[in-house]
């Protein structure tokens, strides 16, 4: 989102472009390209992580190797999602500083931070919460393919696996779990719309 | 009457990828305390541009300025053209304050009304929030919006169009500034909310003692409030004097056809308006004679071809009333009377 903001105030300039290289690499890079890219360079090149921990350790009962398992798909899908969100972010910025509003703000005399931080990022929140909400919701709903890659036992391949295996009940779990977490986070997207927006309050 | 403002031979610039786009070309006029002087031209006439430019809100690098724009800010000249962002933005709101054309968008949808008039006020005063706040009060009281403690706690869309504008005035207002520049204030409001607005303007004018730039294209909202008026036509003033001597003496071919083009009362339902032929010209490949001269009924008056090659100078006999014309001033005086004649 940062990076979307960097872009977007210095439009056509190189943090704009170095940007763009970013979001382009992000989109088109498939999450199994960089997951194995991470698992290779990361944990069998350079030994960052050992090979060991690739799998799970439930939270419970060792925190630190949770987080230990978790990082590699983390920025795996954080680098695909980033790309996304930079990309979005610097259009809904650059729509906002057009509008009439920002302008009567620059007239006021406020400082070009201000206008940036204050008037525009109030704008451009309401349309990313939607697409964190949703993408939240899918992202609950199982990364199948990282999963896969780091050997994480998650939603996503649980599902497939059963599908596999005609395991009825666990497919109808999975996926009213999914669409439970999507109606859900619909609603929180809506309650959080009215604390943005005073005109969707009632 | 102390001066406030006076723009000298300002042009104003945009490249684009067609080429140049010359929005403003040469335009010189001032601005004294306690009077009102409008500007008026059609869309694209680069009347807006001009304003924004006082203000200084062209983007660097993007808009190409030159001439000079002096401000008066209490004992020191400020000339905008030169100034830095940081100078300009400490004028603004304080010396100089712009109220915009369209009320509808120009208030931020998320924050309350009185938040966003303190806004301008802490953005000069830092740090005294509660006089703010008070003062967004006091202004939203004086631009007669009834309730003002209350209605300060409200949003904009809780407004209607004609209470917006009114805010939009108090925010303009919040620092006392001694130019108040309007674009196009009453063009998104009804007639009857127009003329309250005017009625406001003026009476807000004579308490503050404020020079107001009228940026408009109602020539009815010029005639009832402006005491000069400069006639923009393709980027240039074709025509600059007082009220009375552009409306019942007008010079330049150009202010002839708006005035004959206004609908009359007396008017016959069947009766076509007479509009100016023709289509303004491109601000990229201005003609290099008279911006006016391919839809100008006059244009044969002038020797020879002198409409379509040479640009005519901003002159007049009257020095206080300046048109731009090839065509001799006592010709035009005679042809447009009788023209003024069929029109009244």
């Amino acid at each position: 989102m940062s990076l979307g903001i960097i872009a977007a105030r210095f439009k056509n300039k190189w943090p704009d472009r170095l940007s763009s290289v970013f979001v382009l690499l992000g989109t088109l890079l498939p999450t199994f390209v960089t997951g194995l890219a991470l698992l290779i360079w990361v944990t069998i090149k350079w030994k960052l992580v050992p090979l060991s921990l690739i799998g799970y350790t439930p939270i419970t009962e060792n925190p630190f190797k949770f987080f230990q398992f978790f990082i590699l798909p983390w920025i795996t899908l954080a680098i695909a999602y980033a790309a996304l969100y930079t990309r979005f972010t610097r259009a809904a910025v650059l729509e906002t500083l057009g509008e009439d509003y920002i302008r009567t703000a620059r007239a006021k005399g406020v400082k070009e931070r201000t206008v940036l931080f204050k008037h525009t990022m109030r704008a451009v929140f309401a349309p990313i919460i939607t697409l964190a909400g949703l993408d939240f919701a899918s992202l609950i709903g199982g990364a199948i393919i990282t999963e896969t890659i780091f050997n994480l036992p998650g939603l996503g391949r649980l599902t497939l696996r059963s599908t596999y295996e005609f395991d009825l009940p666990i497919v109808l779990a999975t996926t009213l779990l999914a669409a439970s977490v999507v109606i859900i986070m619909n609603l929180v997207i809506d309650m959080l719309y009215a604390v943005l927006d005073p005109r969707v309050r009632i | 009457m102390a001066e406030l403002l006076k723009i000298s031979d300002l042009h104003v610039a945009f490249p684009t990828d067609d080429g140049l786009v010359r929005a403003v070309d040469g335009v010189s006029l001032t601005l004294n305390e306690g009077e009102t002087v409008a500007i008026v031209g059609e869309s694209g006439s680069g009347k807006t541009v001009s304003g924004l430019s006082v203000m200084g809100l062209h983007k660097k690098g993007v808009a190409q300025l030159s001439g000079s724009i002096m401000l008066k800010d209490g004992d020191r000249d400020i000339d905008i053209v030169t100034a830095s962002d940081e100078e300009i933005r400490l004028l603004r709101g304080r010396a100089v304050a712009m109220i915009f054309q369209d009320p509808m968008s120009s208030l931020h949808p998320y924050y309350r009304i009185g938040n966003q008039l303190a806004e301008g006020y802490l953005v000069h005063n830092p740090g005294k929030k509660k006089e703010a706040l008070k003062r967004a009060v006091e202004m939203l009281d004086l631009v007669g919006i009834s309730e003002p403690a209350q209605r300060a706690d409200e949003y904009p869309h809780q407004f209607s169009g004609g209470m917006r504008q009114r805010v939009m005035i108090a925010m303009a207002l919040m620092n006392s500034p001694r130019i108040l520049i309007a674009d196009e204030p009453t063009t998104a409001l009804d007639v009857t909310v127009q003329a309250q607005i005017l009625i406001l303007l003026a009476s807000l004018q004579k308490e503050f003692n404020m020079g107001i730039l009228l940026i408009t294209h109602d020539l009815g909202v010029v005639a009832q409030v402006a005491d000069r008026v400069s006639v923009m036509y393709g980027g240039r003033i074709v025509e600059q004097g007082s009220v009375d001597d552009v409306f019942y003496k007008p010079k330049a071919p150009y202010t002839l056809g708006l005035l004959k083009s206004v609908p009359r009362i007396s008017t016959h339902g069947s009766d076509r308006l007479k509009a100016i032929p023709g289509q303004p010209p491109s601000l990229i490949n201005l003609p290099s004679g008279c911006a006016f001269a391919a839809r100008c009924e006059f244009a044969s008056h002038a020797t020879g071809d002198i409409c379509k090659t040479d640009r005519p100078e901003l002159l007049g006999l009257n020095s206080a009333h300046l048109s731009r014309c090839h065509v001799s001033e006592a010709v035009r005086d005679q042809l447009f009377i009788k023209e003024l004649k069929e029109v009244r």
